[in-house]
């Protein structure tokens, strides 16, 4: 009964990603600028905003390019300069189901800042898309080197990830109610 | 969320695109990883004088990253912090530079160790083959194997016997030269029973040459060391600069590299990456402490068995290096000590039953000893379960390497393999975790 339940619950956006986005933002501001509207770094300064953006990777992607997929094992978080994203998972007749979409300044794949456990979905540029990625190990660094900017980045993350948590309970729960 | 039919549409306008464009991007990496592979190899072929010195460079860079570590996390600006090793890095480069300048032999001693050398050997020889008996026949393995052992002496003799210069460079550090002490009668003695030719001819040659040419070639050495000296400066200045700017960089080489990867690649190159940099940094700072550790072992235990002071540091520091060559290195330090300890004639060991008769076996008794030290001790807790190479690709690996680039080859052709074995191995683990093979 409770299966059945779960089963019919479809996610949302929000579920994925736009909990904390506020911003619609374009490709064209510099790095520190944008890090400032991730909720994971908008409380740090200008400085550490710097030292981050120094170990961030510029990448981009044409339509249809996969930003990880599903089963490989995680390794950085991307956050969406421009474009859009979808994330999707495979379906049997070789075709895939849309889970949610990603816009810009919403970020995705955070929980691989934490350790390389396959990833449970693929993330797709479904448009040209500019995405900002972080590598877990820079994270690890950060937090050997500049402790402050590291556990600050940490505390966020784990509010980041409790209140996703949240949502999926309402959502689990709101369902059997 | 899209519904199925729209989003199939889509698809299949992007996808030919995407394929054309997969394809053409492979045709321009595969170009590129051609022009770029045989570039890097000419570059290296051509450059490689200066291999060397930008190889230990960078491995002093390598071990220093940990430390740089520790001064920004304790505090200390980065610039400050680089700056603090790099200051510590010329003034050590400085120091080795100075006392190695002091150990290694000066022409005067080179002339004496080989005379020294070469009388030795002999004497050892008669002692052993029973030559100095009153019959003078030699014992029962001399008498089978005389000529195939005479045969080998002489090469050996051939091979370390004073040539013609040195000879005449010898006589005249007889009588002092070059604001250097005479050399004691004892080695003339020595020398004289080494020579072949008869004093008196070689003493004509000295004559003359003290006559007119003396003053000539005094003139031609000091211009030729003035440019050797010149040229292993220009040389060797990189290596410093290849220290200072691999620690002032940020990530950015690493930046660039990654920026090359097509996107499907992105994540498991940056795995990659970092596990490589990872294993190779424990490597060479696994190395380095067991090279010290037994380069330190070896100067205090033959310093112990009564090898002049200057020669323990001076064996200790080559085998230490040599330390680098898998199996080989205790070949080497044998080598070295047996060598130093059939010239040694005042022992002054603080084991009171080494004399200079048994300091060949007090030498192997060492190496043993450092051996068991290094396999029981200095490996296991130093170096830990760092990459294994197979004996047959150590060999080939230091030929090949000493054949390729001498010297430099022979010292860096193990950690080179090391380094190449774990990149690869890594790729090509990541790149099953990542299901692309």
């Amino acid at each position: 009964m409770e299966q059945n339940n779960i089963r019919n619950i479809k996610p949302t956006n929000a579920f994925w990603g736009n909990i904390f986005s506020r911003f619609r933002v374009g490709g064209n501001i510099p790095n520190v600028e944008f890090l400032k509207l991730c909720p994971m770094f908008q409380h740090l300064n200008n400085r550490e905003l710097k030292k981050v953006s120094s170990l961030i990777y510029e990448r981009k992607y044409q339509a249809g390019e996969y930003l990880f997929e599903k089963e490989q094992p995680g390794t950085a978080m991307f956050i969406i300069k421009s474009g859009l994203v979808k994330i999707v998972v495979p379906a049997r007749n070789e075709e895939e189901t849309d889970l949610a979409t990603i816009h810009p300044g919403d970020f995705l794949g955070e929980l691989a800042l934490l350790d390389d456990t396959p990833r449970s979905a693929s993330a797709k540029a479904a448009e040209k898309t500019e995405a900002l990625a972080f590598f877990r190990e820079d994270l690890n660094e950060l937090l050997e080197t500049y402790p402050v900017i590291g556990s600050s980045i940490m505390k966020y993350l784990a509010i980041v990830i409790g209140q996703r948590l949240k949502a999926c309970n309402e959502l689990l729960y709101g369902g059997l109610k | 969320m899209s519904d199925g039919t729209g989003q199939n549409k889509s698809d299949a306008t992007i996808l030919p695109h995407i394929g054309n464009r997969r394809q053409t991007r492979r045709i321009v990496f595969s170009i590129t990883a051609i022009i770029a592979v045989l570039a890097g190899g000419f570059l290296i072929w051509s450059l490689r004088p200066i291999i060397l010195p930008v190889i230990i460079g960078t491995f002093a860079a390598y071990i220093c990253f940990p430390l740089l570590k520790i001064f920004t996390r304790t505090g200390i600006p980065r610039g400050a912090g680089i700056l603090l090793l790099f200051g510590s890095f010329f003034i050590a480069v400085l120091i080795i530079a100075s006392q190695l300048g002091a150990i290694i032999p000066d022409e005067r001693e080179k002339l004496i160790l080989k005379t020294r050398f070469q009388y030795k050997l002999n004497e050892r020889y008669r002692s052993i083959m029973g030559l100095d008996d009153p019959d003078g026949n030699g014992n029962i393995v001399y008498q089978y194997f005389s000529a195939d052992f005479d045969s080998f002496l002489e090469s050996v003799n051939s091979f370390i016997r004073l040539d013609n210069e040195e000879r005449s460079k010898f006589l005249m550090y007889l009588d002092g030269y070059n604001n250097q002490p005479p050399i004691p009668l004892k080695y003339y003695e020595y020398y004289h029973k080494n020579s072949e030719k008869s004093v008196e001819e070689i003493e004509d040659g000295i004559a003359a040459q003290r006559e007119g040419k003396t003053a000539e070639k005094e003139i031609k050495e000091q211009e030729s060391h003035f440019s050797t000296v010149m040229g292993a400066v220009k040389l060797w200045i990189i290596m410093p600069f290849v220290f200072l700017f691999l620690l002032l960089d940020n990530g950015e080489i690493k930046r660039f590299f990654v920026s090359l990867v097509p996107n499907r690649y992105f994540e498991v190159s940056l795995a990659v990456f970092d596990k490589v940099d990872k294993a190779i940094g424990n490597y060479l700072r696994g190395i380095l402490i067991e090279c010290s550790l037994v380069g330190l072992s070896y100067m205090l235990l033959f310093t112990i068995i009564g090898f002049e002071f200057k020669m323990a540091i001076m064996i200790g520091l080559a085998a230490g290096l040599a330390t680098a060559i898998p199996i080989l290195g205790f070949g080497i330090a044998f080598v070295l000590g047996t060598s130093y300890a059939l010239i040694a004639e005042n022992t002054s060991s603080v084991i009171p039953f080494i004399t200079s008769n048994n300091l060949i076996i007090a030498v192997a008794v060492c190496v043993l000893i450092v051996m068991v030290l290094d396999n029981g001790v200095f490996q296991p807790v130093v170096v830990g379960g760092a990459v294994k190479l197979h004996p047959l690709v150590v060999f080939i690996g230091i030929m090949g390497g000493s054949m390729l680039f001498g010297f430099a080859g022979l010292i860096l052709a193990i950690p080179t393999i090391v380094v190449v074995k774990e990149i690869v191995s890594t790729l090509f683990r990541e790149l099953k975790d990542y299901y692309l093979i």
